[in-house]
């Protein structure tokens, strides 16, 4: 049954390329709900140039005339006929504190978030405490030369770089919900560092939040110059609480020769969010790459972080985690394209699957005809913690060169009865035994994370296990 | 009539559409003779006395039904439920057109000491359809070798499907030596049914063909129930290579194992298709799936898509896929020893070879395949 409700959207879209033949497009407003007026809108409220505008404009085309996909995550439980309501930052997104879930202001309880960081992540209120740690951090970066800014504001006073950058890694032809993003992406962070700046501190974009609503859409462009070094950590641990459930978002990573990013996530959206999310990062010669991914919120996530190794001697890292609760589908992965010769790269996920969720670990490793002596290896493992879970690996390996050295392994199993015996038999009880393993499971991401985040996220295991998290 | 109802079928189907290997001959190129006589099966005639039967297939059987001991029809609905096949289109033409095949029984805790050979040769022929049905009872032991050979220069193609049924406790080896002529399209189904702490055994070379196109799904059905599938394969010149692999679990403590070895020259092409399942209820089950494949040539290219699915906790999967050079370590020290470099590559090849040759146990066959692997690598 919902396969037909698919069908039906795709239909709709189609009849939407016969209007734009006709070049008469207000009869979008009834079918695909995203008109050309509302980006328009959009543009003009961010006071963006010309280029942007028309930016937004063709790749609202690609949007109406991509379907959505069919593989993968059961995408039926978006409402894409209402997008409009995601778009539109003025309509229905003032919430107050009462109308947040019970669960979600329990939760902030446990992990003890203060009061003010609450309202922010509920979307309610603006970020004081952090308007003036913002400030001052600033100033620090401005005498490096970093560029640290929101991206409404670079798109005007870094036209030059951003237009240079901008969308050009995930293109809005790239998919469809990249095509969405592209005509109504809203809010994220700009990153600069110039050549040979060592940032000494990890910048957060949790300290970016703007207004409600906007976190639907984040871009985040990053651009590290030559022998340039970043940390850079988005979000947060703690649930998003948002009334509407898409999100589309992307991260642009551009490592220039021999500088290092660093790019830390733990994305733990709401229980009801659809998490469509598209990173990429094209790594030059020399340059490295350290995903550290961790994946616990959303109904539903199809989310690849993906590598481009275009020089020579490029790395790779990826160390990730994805931990599928009741009903949770979390389609993850990784994507490494070896490029260049000399190329490496280390792939390490870890998924944990409890309750009936489903993990499944989708990636990708190819390597190009004239990408000789590249090494490689995957590594996943997949636990699971009872009888009603799912986990799946498909992991799809393209070779084109044969002075390589490639390797992947996979495992799947579960948490040995010896192991919880042996701290049961040291006083320790079932349920705690557990969650140690589980702990002890994730440790390889868990030593990569800042402490806070690491902190938080043994947390949100732990509560896992004591029932916390809806 | 069955082969009616099949050939229908057939005709109803769309040839599959496949992204790396591209389009395949079709079995229009080759004249069906149901006269024809690619099969000769050798065995000891002492089994007849211990109740095997062996019954071989000419295409134009009329009723099989009567005609074997088990019946026919009925035996091909055990497979039904299960999933096998590289795509649908080939099982139906192996079912519906085939032009000779053979159905071996082997009753409850019959011990067939001597395997059973089926010499498939196409001689100058460009190709054959044949469809083969091999039921091990109760407690039963049975070795069958398939040995497909073709000596013509034509464009040609071959359609080989093999089932068997493994009832409870009983052991069945298959060996496959597959050395077509170059310009025949080869494709292999095979499908094993396993019963209660059942094994079957698959031990395959593919060292000759064009495209090959293959698929073994063992479908683990009964308690402690355990498949092994062992193959090996060299690719060269402008070969494709499409080689599927599917072990299911569905009884409780049983164990699979998929292991492939392989060598790619030249601008040949292959992709590896491993899907380890564990169904639900399949509790304390293992299984393991590996492949490993040299790249001789910097113009071959490797594929693989090894999927471990999972919808059982208390099981255990594995799988690991890897392909490189020949190792440079192992090279220089067998020419520390006095070994020329073609000598020492030669030789390490092999050696990644030996665990599937070791398995098969049978002299004669062991030798033919050295002799193929020795021949398809000499320019290695």
């Amino acid at each position: 049954m919902e396969k037909a409700v698919e069908r039906t959207y795709v239909e709709d879209i189609e009849r939407g390329i016969y209007d734009i033949k006709n070049e008469d497009r207000s009869k979008y407003k009834s079918k695909s709900g995203l008109t050309e007026e509302i980006i328009r809108d959009i543009s003009k409220e961010k006071n963006e140039p010309q280029w942007m505008t028309d930016f937004r404009l063709k790749s609202l085309d690609y949007y109406i005339k991509r379907p959505i996909p069919t593989w993968g995550a059961d995408l039926s439980g978006l409402d894409m006929e209402n997008i409009v309501t995601y778009v539109r930052p003025n309509t229905d997104m003032k919430q107050s504190w009462d109308e947040v879930p019970e669960d979600i202001k329990e939760t902030f309880d446990r992990l003890g978030i203060p009061k003010a960081e609450r309202e922010s992540l509920a979307g309610v209120g603006a970020q004081y405490d952090s308007e003036v740690v913002y400030h001052s951090m600033r100033d620090h970066l401005k005498k490096q030369g970093v560029i640290y800014t929101d991206m409404e504001t670079a798109v005007k006073e870094h036209e030059d770089i951003v237009k240079q950058y901008f969308m050009t890694l995930v293109r809005p032809n790239d998919h469809k919900f990249a095509a969405l993003h592209g005509a109504v992406w809203s809010g994220g962070s700009f990153v600069y560092v110039p050549a040979g700046v060592e940032v000494d501190y990890p910048l957060q974009s949790y300290f970016r939040l703007n207004a409600p609503g906007a976190g639907q859409f984040e871009h985040t462009l990053i651009i590290v110059e030559k022998g340039a070094k970043l940390h850079f950590i988005e979000g947060c641990s703690a649930p998003r609480y948002d009334v509407t459930n898409l999100h589309a978002g992307c991260v642009e990573l551009f490592v220039k020769e021999g500088a290092t990013l660093r790019y830390s996530t733990i994305e733990n959206w709401s229980r009801n969010m659809y998490n469509l999310n598209t990173k990429r990062s094209q790594v030059e010669k020399d340059g490295r790459i350290e995903w550290v991914s961790g994946s616990f919120g959303s109904k539903v996530s199809m989310l690849y972080p993906m590598s481009i190794l275009k020089g020579e001697r490029a790395h790779a890292e990826f160390t990730g985690i994805t931990f599928a609760a009741s009903g949770q589908y979390l389609d993850t992965g990784s994507k490494v394209v070896h490029a260049a010769p000399y190329t490496t790269s280390n792939i390490n996920t870890k998924s944990i699957s409890k309750d009936g969720g489903h993990a499944f670990y989708r990636g990708l490793l190819i390597v190009g005809k004239n990408a000789h002596h590249v090494k490689s290896n995957v590594s996943c493992e997949s636990l699971m913690l009872d009888a009603k879970s799912k986990s799946d690996t498909v992991p799809i390996i393209e070779l084109n060169n044969d002075n390589i050295d490639i390797g992947h392994e996979a495992k799947i199993g579960r948490i040995s009865d010896d192991a919880i015996f042996y701290l049961m038999s040291r006083g320790i009880d079932e349920i705690e035994a557990k969650a140690m393993i589980v702990r002890g499971f994730v440790e390889p991401i868990t030593k990569e994370l800042p402490l806070e985040y690491a902190v938080e996220l043994n947390q949100l295991i732990n509560l896992e296990f004591v029932g916390g998290i809806g | 009539m069955l082969q009616q109802q099949v050939k229908e079928r057939f005709s109803d189907i769309d040839y599959p559409k496949w992204k790396r290997v591209g389009e395949l001959q079709k079995s229009d190129l080759i004249q069906q003779n149901f006269d024809k006589n690619v099969l000769a099966i050798e065995y000891n005639e002492k089994i007849m006395h211990q109740g095997v039967r062996i019954h071989q297939l000419r295409g134009s059987d009329a009723d099989i039904d009567e005609v074997f001991y088990i019946p026919y029809e009925s035996t091909l609905e055990r497979f039904k439920a299960y999933p096998y096949g590289t795509h649908e289109k080939y099982i139906t033409e192996a079912d519906g057109f085939f032009d000779q095949g053979a159905i071996i029984n082997v009753p409850k805790n019959v011990s067939v000491e001597e395997p059973v050979f089926l010499r498939y040769d196409a001689g100058k022929a460009n190709g054959f359809i044949d469809q083969n049905l091999i039921c091990a009872g109760e407690g039963s032991n049975v070795t069958v070798v398939f040995d497909y050979t073709s000596s013509g220069d034509e464009i040609g193609y071959h359609n080989g499907l093999i089932r068997v049924l493994a009832e409870a406790n009983a052991r069945v080896k298959i060996i496959i030596l597959q050395t077509f002529a170059k310009d025949i399209d080869h494709i292999q189904n095979t499908v094993s049914v396993i019963g209660n702490y059942g094994y079957v055994e698959y031990v395959s070379f593919d060292l000759g063909a064009n495209v090959i196109a293959s698929d073994y799904s063992a479908h683990l059905v009964g308690e402690a129930s355990e498949s092994e599938v062992a193959t090996a394969y060299i690719g060269n010149g402008h070969q494709r290579l499409d080689l599927g692999y599917n072990s299911t679990h569905y009884g409780r403590y049983s164990q699979s194992l998929i292991e492939t070895k392989g060598a790619l020259l030249d601008h040949a092409r292959k992709v590896f298709r491993g899907n380890l399942k564990f169904e639900r209820g399949s509790t304390k089950s293992s299984g393991e799936e590996s492949e490993y494949v040299l790249l001789l040539d910097e113009n071959v290219r490797s594929d693989a898509l090894p999927a471990l699915l999972c919808d059982e906790d208390d099981v255990s999967g594995e799988h690991a896929a890897s392909a490189g050079q020949v190792d440079e370590d192992q090279l220089f020290y067998l020419m520390s020893r006095g070994f020329n470099l073609k000598e020492a590559k030669k030789l390490v090849i092999h050696g990644s070879f030996s665990p599937i040759i070791d398995r098969l146990g049978i002299m004669s066959i062991q030798e033919r395949v050295e002799v193929e692997l020795e021949r398809r690598l000499l320019y290695a």
